[in-house]
Formats: C-alpha cells, sequence, structure tokens
C-alpha cells in the first residue's frame, strides 16, 4: 500500500473500493476459519507455553562458579516499590567481600516491575520465566536464599534478552 | 575587617581567615575533600580551586576602571585553593565561573582515575563527599580507558579502623587527624604518584580511644569500622538526633536506627561540647539498647520473677510503698537518668512516701580522663541531679547505706535507673530488704533477682527529655526508637522499613517494646495512691523544673534546640550561634545553586 496517500478513500485500491468484493473476501476468511482444526486452548498442565526472554516471572538470583553474583548492596531492596526484597549482607574472604547473609523476597509484595534487574549493578538478579506462583501460607511466599538461587545456564534467555535491550 | 567579594557576594570577615573559611562562616560551600575546620590546612586534594583576583590600580594607587566604570580586576592566571589562600580586602573570588568550573571538574576526573567505584559495595555510599561531588562538580565521564592501580585491601589499622587503600583519594585527613587532635602520630603517607598509599609505621597500631573518628571524616570509603562493616546500607538507617548516654561530656550523636535497633552512633557537631568528635567508647555504647531488655514487668512470687501486666505491677508497687513512710524507706535517684525523670522522683520521694532521703550513687572512671572529650564521670547527667538538689536534705547518706541496710534499718528501697554494678557491697545487703522496686533497662543486672517488683525502665533512645552535662550545659533530645508507649512520637524520624513493615514482613520483627519513661512509671503509681497528677509530656516537667529552680528560668525545649544547649543559670544568655559543619550529608542537601557567568 502507498503510504504517501493520507485519507482512507485515497489508500483503497480499485477493487476495494468497490465494496462488494470485499464482503466476499471477508466472508471467505470467516468460512475458511470455520473449517479449521480449533488450537485454541493449551492442555495445561500437560502442555505448559514457554515463554520468550521478554517474560517478567518470578525474580530469582543468579547463580554461578556454585555461589551467587549478588554482592547485596541493597539497590533492589531501596528500589522496590513494593518493598517485596530484604537484603542483610555479611563479609567473605573472596575478592568480592560481601555477599548477601540473607536475600528474602517476599512474593505476596512483589509486583513483577522488575525494577530490581534494573538497578542491579551485577546482573545478579534477574525476571525467570517462572510463572506458576503458588502458596498455601504467608510465611511460604517468602522466598529465601535456597528457593531463589537458579542456575545461570537456566536463565540463558533472560541474559541474553537483557544484553540486547537493557 | 576586610570585605571581600565571593561570587558576587559582598562578605565580610576577620583577618587571617582563609576563603573556605569565611565562605563557611556565611553559608555558602566551597566543594573540598581535604579540608576540615579543625584540621591543619594540607592543600592536597585540589578541589577547593577558585578563580582569585585583586582589583587593578595604577601607579597613582587609583583603581583602574573599565569602560563601564565598574573597577577592572586582575585575576591570578592559574586557580588558586580557597582552602590556604587568606581572605584580603577588595579582593574577588570566583568559584561557580568557568574556569572554576572546568578545573573543579578536572580534578574531580583525576581523583576518579583509581577510584575503584565499587560503590556497591562500599559502606559509604549515600553519604559519600566523593559520591556527592560526582555529580555536583563532575563531567561523569572519564578519559582514562588503562587499568585502575590495585592496592591491599582490608588492612587493619586497629581494633576500630579497617582501611582499604583502593578506595584511598589521599585526602590526608586521618593523618592529620591522628597527629593532631588524636595525638596519635601513627600514619603516614608511603609510596609516590599513583601508588601513594597511607600505612601506619612499623610496629604501631591505630588504637586511640579517638581512632573510629577518622572513619567520619573520611570523605571516601576507605576508613570502616568492623562494628559496622557492611551491616547496613546508610539510606537504610534514619538519623536521629541525640545527646549520648555514655559519660558526662554529653556529646552530640546521631542515631542510625533500622528494625528498632540502634545499629550505628555518629557524632553530631556542636561547637561548645564535642565540636565534630566522639570517643570510641561512647560511639560503641549502644547494646544495652539492643539487647537484653526488660519487656515487661516483672513481680517476684515466691523468689521467682513472673511476667504481669502494667496494672498489676502498678498496683502491687502501690500497695507495698503505702506501709514504708519515712527513714523506712530510701530512693535511689539515677544520674542515668534525665533531669524531668529525678525531678518527679523526687518529687514522688517526698509526696508519696514522706521522706527527703534521696540519694544518687556516682559512677567514676579517672581512667578515661583525658585533654578532649574524656571525662570521669560515666552517667550524664550528675550536674543536673546534683542541680536539682537530689539527696542534699536526705537523712541517711551514701556511704552509711551499707551499715543501715545491714542493721534493718532501712527497710523498702525504690531504685530508679541504677543497677549497683559498680558497688557490689550495696548489692549484696539487697536481700535483706523486706521491699524493693527497680526501674530497669536490662534483664541481666543483678539487682533484678533481688527485686519485688521490676518495671521495665525506657532507656535514652526512647524517651523526649534533657541531660545536664559537666559544664552545666542542658541539652534536649528526642526519641529514636519506638516503644508501646511513645509510638510513632511526633516528629520521629523512622527508616523506610521501619514506616511500612507489616506483619507478614520478616524484614522487621515487630519487637516493640513495653517500656516506659520512668516519671510516666511514677506518675502511674502516684495516681494509683490518689494524687492527682497530670503530665502528659515531658516539656510540662521541664517547665515547671524552669520555673522551680534559678538555674533553669528562662529554658524551654524550644529554646534549647535552637541554641544546641543552654548552659545552666544563663538561660536568657546563650552563648553565640556557632557554625556547624557537616562533612557527609545523608541525604543531598540543597546548596547553592550554580549560575554560570561569563567572568
Amino acid at each position: 500500500m502507498n503510504n504517501r496517500k493520507n485519507t482512507e478513500a485515497e489508500r483503497l485500491t480499485f477493487w476495494e473500493k468497490m465494496y462488494i468484493p470485499e464482503i466476499a473476501r471477508g466472508l471467505g476468511i470467516t468460512l475458511r476459519q470455520m473449517f479449521k482444526p480449533k488450537d485454541f486452548v493449551r492442555q495445561y498442565p500437560e502442555q505448559r507455553w514457554e515463554p520468550t526472554g521478554s517474560f517478567r516471572g518470578r525474580p530469582v538470583l543468579v547463580e554461578e562458579d556454585g555461589g551467587e553474583r549478588c554482592v547485596a548492596c541493597g539497590l533492589c531492596a531501596r528500589v522496590c516499590p513494593a518493598l517485596a526484597i530484604e537484603v542483610q549482607a555479611g563479609e567473605t574472604p573472596k575478592d568480592k567481600e560481601r555477599y548477601p547473609e540473607k536475600f528474602e523476597i517476599n512474593m505476596l509484595r512483589c509486583i513483577f516491575c522488575s525494577y530490581c534487574e534494573e538497578v542491579c549493578p551485577e546482573e545478579a538478579i534477574v525476571m525467570s520465566k517462572d510463572y506458576e506462583i503458588v502458596y498455601t501460607s504467608p510465611q511460604e511466599a517468602i522466598l529465601g536464599k535456597e528457593e531463589l538461587l537458579v542456575p545461570k545456564a537456566k536463565l540463558q534467555d533472560r541474559l541474553e534478552f537483557l544484553r540486547q535491550y537493557k | 575587617m576586610p570585605q571581600f567579594e565571593f561570587d558576587g557576594q559582598l562578605i565580610e570577615t576577620k583577618p587571617g581567615k582563609t576563603i573556605i573559611e569565611a565562605a563557611y562562616d556565611n553559608g555558602l560551600a566551597v566543594p573540598h575533600f581535604c579540608w576540615h575546620p579543625d584540621l591543619p590546612v594540607a592543600g592536597n586534594c585540589r578541589m577547593c580551586l577558585v578563580q582569585v583576583g585583586m582589583p587593578a590600580r595604577d601607579r597613582e594607587g587609583n583603581y583602574e576602571l573599565d569602560e563601564n566604570g565598574n573597577k577592572k580586576i586582575n585575576f591570578i592566571p592559574k586557580m588558586q585553593i580557597a582552602c590556604a589562600s587568606p581572605v584580603q580586602d577588595g579582593m574577588v573570588v570566583k568559584s561557580i565561573s568557568d574556569e572554576a568550573i572546568e578545573s573543579q571538574e578536572a580534578v574531580m576526573e583525576f581523583l576518579l582515575i583509581n577510584h575503584p567505584l565499587d560503590c556497591p559495595i562500599c559502606d559509604e555510599a549515600g553519604e559519600c563527599k566523593l559520591q556527592e561531588y560526582s555529580f555536583k562538580h563532575s563531567k561523569g565521564q572519564s578519559r582514562f580507558e588503562e587499568e585502575k592501580n590495585h592496592k591491599p585491601k582490608r588492612q587493619v589499622w586497629g581494633p576500630n579502623v579497617v582501611f582499604d587503600a583502593e578506595r584511598c583519594i589521599s585526602c590526608s585527613r586521618c593523618i592529620r587527624f591522628a597527629q593532631e587532635v588524636a595525638k596519635q602520630d601513627v600514619l603516614t603517607f608511603v609510596q609516590r604518584g599513583d601508588h601513594v598509599t597511607i600505612e601506619l609505621f612499623d610496629g604501631t597500631t591505630f588504637d586511640s580511644p579517638y581512632s573510629m573518628n577518622v572513619i567520619d571524616i573520611c570523605p571516601v570509603g576507605a576508613l570502616t569500622s568492623p562494628d559496622f562493616r557492611f551491616e547496613a546500607r546508610v539510606w537504610e538507617l534514619s538519623s536521629n538526633e541525640s545527646i549520648s548516654h555514655f559519660d558526662g561530656t554529653g556529646t552530640n550523636i546521631n542515631l542510625g536506627v533500622r528494625n528498632n535497633e540502634i545499629l550505628r552512633i555518629t557524632p553530631r557537631n556542636n561547637m561548645y561540647v564535642n565540636k565534630y568528635w566522639i570517643r570510641d567508647d561512647a560511639r560503641l555504647s549502644y547494646d544495652f539498647v539492643n539487647k537484653n531488655r526488660v519487656t515487661k514487668p516483672l513481680i517476684s512470687k515466691d523468689g521467682i520473677l513472673e511476667d504481669v501486666e502494667w496494672e498489676e505491677a502498678i498496683k502491687f508497687a502501690a500497695n507495698k510503698l503505702e506501709n514504708f513512710k519515712g527513714d523506712q524507706i530510701v530512693f535511689i535517684a539515677s544520674s542515668k537518668a534525665t533531669n524531668e525523670d529525678n525531678y518527679i522522683f523526687n518529687k514522688f520521694a517526698s509526696e508519696i512516701s514522706n521522706t527527703t532521703n534521696v540519694l544518687y550513687f556516682a559512677h567514676i572512671d579517672e581512667s578515661r580522663k583525658d585533654d578532649l572529650l574524656g571525662v570521669s564521670d560515666m552517667t550524664p547527667n550528675t550536674k543536673g541531679v546534683e542541680e536539682l538538689g537530689l539527696g542534699k536534705d536526705s537523712r541517711i547518706k551514701a556511704d552509711e547505706l551499707v551499715t543501715k541496710l545491714k542493721t534493718g534499718e532501712i527497710r523498702a528501697m525504690y531504685v530508679m535507673e541504677e543497677d549497683f554494678e559498680d558497688y557490689p557491697e550495696i548489692l549484696e545487703q539487697l536481700e535483706k530488704l523486706s521491699f524493693l522496686a527497680v526501674h530497669s533497662y536490662n534483664s541481666n543486672k543483678k539487682i533484678n533477682s533481688y527485686a519485688d517488683v521490676v518495671l521495665p525502665a525506657s532507656t535514652f533512645a526512647e524517651i523526649e527529655g534533657t541531660y545536664t552535662n559537666l559544664d552545666g550545659r542542658v541539652q534536649h533530645f528526642t526519641p529514636a526508637l519506638v516503644t508501646k508507649e511513645n509510638f510513632r512520637y511526633m516528629g520521629m524520624k523512622m527508616s523506610r522499613l521501619d514506616k511500612f513493615g507489616a506483619d507478614n514482613d520478616r524484614w522487621t520483627n515487630h519487637e516493640i517494646r513495653d517500656s516506659k519513661q520512668s516519671w510516666k512509671i511514677l506518675q502511674n503509681i502516684a495516681k494509683e495512691l490518689g494524687k492527682n497528677w497530670n503530665y502528659t509530656k515531658s516539656s510540662q516537667i521541664f517547665d515547671e523544673i524552669a520555673d522551680n529552680y534559678n538555674n533553669f528560668n528562662d529554658m524551654d525545649y524550644n529554646r534549647l534546640d535552637e541554641f544546641q544547649g543552654l548552659v545552666l543559670g544563663k538561660g536568657n544568655n546563650p552563648d553565640p550561634k556557632a557554625v556547624n559543619y557537616i562533612s557527609h550529608y545523608l541525604k543531598p542537601q540543597q546548596t547553592q545553586k550554580i549560575v554560570k557567568y561569563k567572568g
């Protein structure tokens, strides 16, 4: 279609302006859809949806070389608009000097805004593809380091996405 | 009096002052790292570069004028450091001209060449001078692409100071502090150029009782305290102004509070008391507020202390107190308690028990005495208790107390915020008493085990009141921690976490203690015994003290805050307000707007 033409009437081709053939074409599309095999319903949980890298699921900590990348700087806790994150730093003899002694995300507070991921200077907290977030008690919804740490290999899509678009 | 022009503003100052001092006296800021008002001038950070000029004169000595009829100014071609250039009459200083800003930005770029920029793991982040100036006086980018220098980290200088050489910007504030203030000359620069670092002389440690002040004056995070290291980010803390409880100096402090716990104490500037400094022992003396607190009133039942509700404890104490009048009972006031508490305590003794037997016990440590802030008195309010006349008319003297206790002449004792830990001979005799009531902070004190009723008293961090220091300066302080009684005291600063914590959050453990300020406990007992006392806040009691005692005349909380404390007897004649210098701000401050003008 020609973009230089401005009004809708100008953009239409001759056959479109004829109106009747267009109605016939539209009805044809509808008829074709009627007889196509239906694939609208996913057989969850047997059939799962695999989100793309841009999906913002449960925030997790990146595990690298057997430990977290996180240096417990507390910026995620500061930026979190819902105050979901709590970090308590501790000292480690490693080069990076500090590590999170305690890192907890209250999933009842989390609003999946991904600000924590955006502010993180170490790329240590990222949004995962995990969308099945169900808990049976408020205390269970507070995730500690054991639940949050995910190996880097499982987060490749998201890390790739961040490198491209962040 | 020389007059000079600073950024278009005419400033009058005393002869001999440097540009930066004159600017600070007039509330104007010049960026600086190494300059500190109480330390000798080093002039090595070069951050305070300003453009300095004098009016041009011709051979007859007349001012040369330009075409508009203004005085022509001859500027020195290179920038001068404001911290070491004395003011001259007629001088013109420009700290925000294009040239000055360009050189300040160049200095920032230079200082950041080897600074590691590890702000996320640095304890200073959030109150760092280098961070602040990176925003205000820096271009925001560096042309240095090579690898940064690496220097040793985590060097232990002394029991309370850890040094990170990489972060150091070589301002030499710590070296000068050690030489001039702490009088322990153990620090020095070694190496040259970008390898320069600070080291201890061989075989020495930096263990002066003032050593931790270098952590405060360090403009970056090179110096950290093992006590607070990685404990919290500074923006998580609320910073409440208070007065040190530890000794008779009356050191002005800020309390850093998170999760209803004091995490650090930092000095606050008061030129008439502690200047900029604080002793290390006073700084580290907050554990008793956080740990081992008496959380509920306790009543001794068959020798075992049991938790009870406040009403029951008050009723119990009131019923018992009715049995002891006059010389049978002795009241132990405390120089650890505020003026207000002691005043009410005195009133309580005379009105409830008809006795003048009010004593207090001094806590002395002669080894602490020194020229700077160290005093032997280990309690904050000795002078105040003396001034209120407690114990003056007492028929039982302090040195007789042990014998009177032995003979059983004294049958009851009411102790406020005193633990007798320094007086074991009295502690031994306490079990002979038929009634002992104690206002106690901590549960691990021995005196609690002899008591018939233990009433949890609030510490200095949880109450509003005044202390009178050894120089007679009455200083007002307000609560920093939440208790059930002062819950959200008007104007109390609370950290974000404390403010918004809910029951299912684990970042606050919601320990809101059920302690009360001593005068409130006393008032409750007095009410139980039919007295009609109706004090609702500490300021009412202080106003009553100000009316009744000549030395406290003309004082009230607002005036105490305004003048940073008033000296006894000089309530209407306060010391002139001093210019307070704050080296680091916890929050970015509104400073003068930088207006670039052609000059």
